[in-house]
């Protein structure tokens, strides 16, 4: 199996264009469902989230891959209406490279901010989307374990993932610049996905911060704010909420902007203050006119990312440590597809002698007593073990450097060598 | 001899205020308390010692020559400066002080004590009142400007998403907005009793031709406005801001009238 890769990330597109890309959950499945039932892939992951779209498959021939990555991007490009930059063809990666992308997206290596946790939850969730379309295939789902695993380690291991360094931890030094403290502030949270909680765990050790969460579904805004003791309401309560609020974050999944300019200018009348909106939607929820209003500070995931750069010398130190462990795993992935290879090989050529020596040793069984018999085949099959240990470790170990039709061959042989004793007998 | 030790005096003041300048500029960054070093008080100190030394030695405020009325500045600035910085618990602006206090201190050693500015020294204390209230009033509104276009820049800074060294080195734009406000009212109390003792002194004032008092009296009005006009971090400061521009603008016209034709001509 090889695996190929089409990458959509934030170091080639602006935000502007990344909100044409994103996929919903929804017609992620409906995506992956369309690749297994239209064009037979049963190994596939999309990783869609506010700063990159790639997807990830495994084929037989790194050819088809391929094909249906450029398909695909085509095909996006068409009815998202965007353009790229260079050729399709830099945007897909083959199998070394696309082995090596996940784990690098999953350790945060790839992320807008170095070392960010929140990108180990997302590849996490990704294989729900597979599984729902029947495309978590088990290449597909071992490479997304060794992501996993590779994420894990690269953040215990390294200190990629130290110090403070998130949106939220942006967003709030900028309030800081505005209102020259964050404590007893009026914070308003949007949306209550992830996004939104994490946001909320970075205030909750904020001195008399008042906190209120305005959601498209009471409900969800209820659970959060029972958890972090804040007010809560629904999108309508905006404009009422907005007048007094310091600090809003919004993170919708909503496909249109929520907050316009009219509705920020109504609520600056008589507002002596400042007004910080950070938008870490993508699709953006705040029109970007709101920007031009003279008492709006609008800051949105790429200006956050901007801004939390200059905190990276310490993160930046941790990239060989990570990049090692990335290679490493990187390795473990690829030993495990090669031994898929060789398994059926080894198990064919084990089953081929072991068949062979039963058959000798069923000629000796009229000849000598059942005991002596019995300690024959003893030795024998201890023989065939000491004597196959040792060669079909090294077998194993070489496998990666034997190609895929000389493994393929080797597999019909025994195979055919076993077929060809039976007929015998 | 006198001259010799007092020019001596002026150029190792501006040495150290460069000295001082330049450690400030070194500790951005690390300049987030308010803690002031002991020898910036220091060079303060000696800064006024000298001036009153020289303000006795002529028995009226030394503003009597282009040296002792921009050191008179120098000093009134860094003061100023350095009381905010103090009080305030924000040493942000100090260096923009330091700065400007250098260049006063430079421009006022390239002349010599004997250049006298064209005007009598204000003999008796309502006159020395007048001149020393005045240059208070044009250190605030100095310092209120330099906060003032600080804000400003810090603002567009902000919004534009551009994080240079003023985004790091300045702490915020309320901070910055309370400092402008207390540079406001310092400069239109001082600028109110220029005029009430410029009203006191009578003649002096109808004497004059030049447009040094129609501005102190239209600074002294603006002035007393924006101290009176609540804070914020909106618009109000924006606009008080921008006043603080113009007053800044209109203090360099001052001096360098002043230094040109004397605080009063005829």
């Amino acid at each position: 199996m090889r695996i190929s890769s089409l990458t959509l990330s934030h170091a080639v597109f602006p935000i502007e264009t990344r909100e044409k890309i994103v996929i919903s959950r929804e017609k992620a499945v409906s995506f992956l469902s369309d690749l297994r039932f239209k064009m037979e892939i049963e190994n596939a992951l999309l990783v869609s989230t506010c700063n990159r779209t790639e997807l990830f498959l495994a084929t037989e021939k790194q050819e088809r891959g391929r094909e249906i990555l450029e398909q695909t991007l085509r095909q996006w490009m068409r009815e998202r209406q965007f353009v790229i930059p260079g050729d399709v063809e830099e945007l897909i990666l083959e199998h070394q490279d696309s082995i090596t992308r996940l784990l690098r997206v999953s350790s945060g290596l790839e992320s807008q901010l170095l070392g960010e946790s929140e990108i180990l939850g997302q590849v996490r969730s990704a294989i729900e989307l597979s599984e729902e379309a029947q495309v978590a295939g088990t290449v597909i789902r071992k490479l997304w374990e060794k992501a996993l695993r590779c994420g894990k380690r690269v953040r215990s291991e390294t200190s990629i993932g130290d110090g403070a360094l998130s949106l939220a931890y942006g967003a709030l030094k900028v309030a800081k610049k505005i209102h020259g403290k964050v404590s007893g502030l009026h914070y308003c949270i949007i949306g209550a996905g992830d996004v939104a909680e994490l946001v909320l765990t970075h205030l909750q050790g904020i001195e008399d911060a008042r906190i209120t969460i305005l959601n498209r579904s009471q409900e969800h805004a209820e659970k959060l704010a029972n958890v972090y003791g804040a007010a809560q309401g629904t999108l309508d309560d905006l404009a009422e909420v907005i007048v007094n609020t310091d600090v809003l974050i919004s993170s919708t999944a909503s496909p249109h902007p929520i907050i316009d300019a009219d509705l920020i200018r109504k609520a600056l009348v008589g507002r002596p203050k400042g007004l910080l909106l950070v938008d870490l939607g993508v699709p953006r929820d705040i029109d970007s006119r709101v920007k031009e209003l003279p008492q709006v500070f609008l800051y949105n995931l790429d200006d956050l990312a901007r801004l939390i750069e200059e905190n990276l010398d310490s993160r930046q130190e941790a990239i060989p440590g990570a990049e090692e462990i990335v290679e490493h795993e990187r390795q473990q992935f690829q030993i495990w597809t090669v031994n898929q290879q060789l398994d059926p090989i080894i198990r064919a050529l084990r089953k081929s002698i072991e068949d062979a020596s039963e058959q000798e040793l069923e000629l000796l069984r009229d000849e000598v007593d059942g005991e002596l018999h019995n300690k024959l085949t003893d030795l024998v099959r201890s023989l065939l073990k000491r004597a196959l240990h040792r060669p079909l470790k090294e077998f194993r170990a070489a496998g990666s450097q034997l190609n895929g039709s000389f493994l393929n061959r080797l597999e019909s042989l025994f195979q055919q060598e076993s077929v060809d004793e039976e007929d015998q007998r | 001899m006198l001259e010799i030790i007092t020019n001596c005096v002026g150029i190792t003041l501006t040495v150290l205020y460069g000295v001082l300048f330049s450690g400030e500029f070194r500790s951005i960054g690390a300049a987030k308390t308010s803690s002031i070093s002991p020898w910036t008080w220091m060079v303060v100190a000696v800064h006024l010692l000298a001036l009153i030394f020289r303000g006795i030695q002529i028995g009226a405020c030394p503003v009597d020559s282009h040296w002792e009325t921009l050191s008179l500045l120098a000093l009134l600035i860094v003061t100023m400066h350095l009381l905010l910085a103090r009080f305030s618990g924000d040493r942000c602006t100090l260096i923009f002080g330091l700065g400007l206090t250098f260049v006063l201190q430079l421009a006022g050693a390239s002349f010599s004590l004997g250049d006298q500015v064209q005007a009598q020294s204000p003999i008796g204390s309502i006159s020395s009142l007048h001149a020393f209230t005045a240059w208070i009033g044009v250190a605030g509104v100095t310092t209120a400007g330099v906060h003032g276009v600080l804000w400003l820049l810090l603002k567009r800074s902000i919004k534009t998403g551009q994080f240079g060294i003023l985004f790091t080195r300045l702490s915020s734009l309320e901070s910055l907005s309370r400092l402008i406000r207390i540079a406001t009212g310092i400069a239109a109390g001082s600028l109110a009793i220029t005029v009430g003792t410029s009203i006191f002194l009578g003649s002096g004032v109808e004497a004059s031709t030049g447009p040094v008092t129609p501005i102190s009296l239209a600074l002294m009005g603006l002035f007393v406005i924006l101290a009176l006009v609540p804070r914020s971090t909106g618009t109000v400061t924006e606009w008080r801001a921008w006043c603080s521009v113009v007053g800044l603008a209109s203090v360099i016209f001052i001096s360098a009238w002043v230094i040109q034709f004397g605080p009063h001509s005829q």
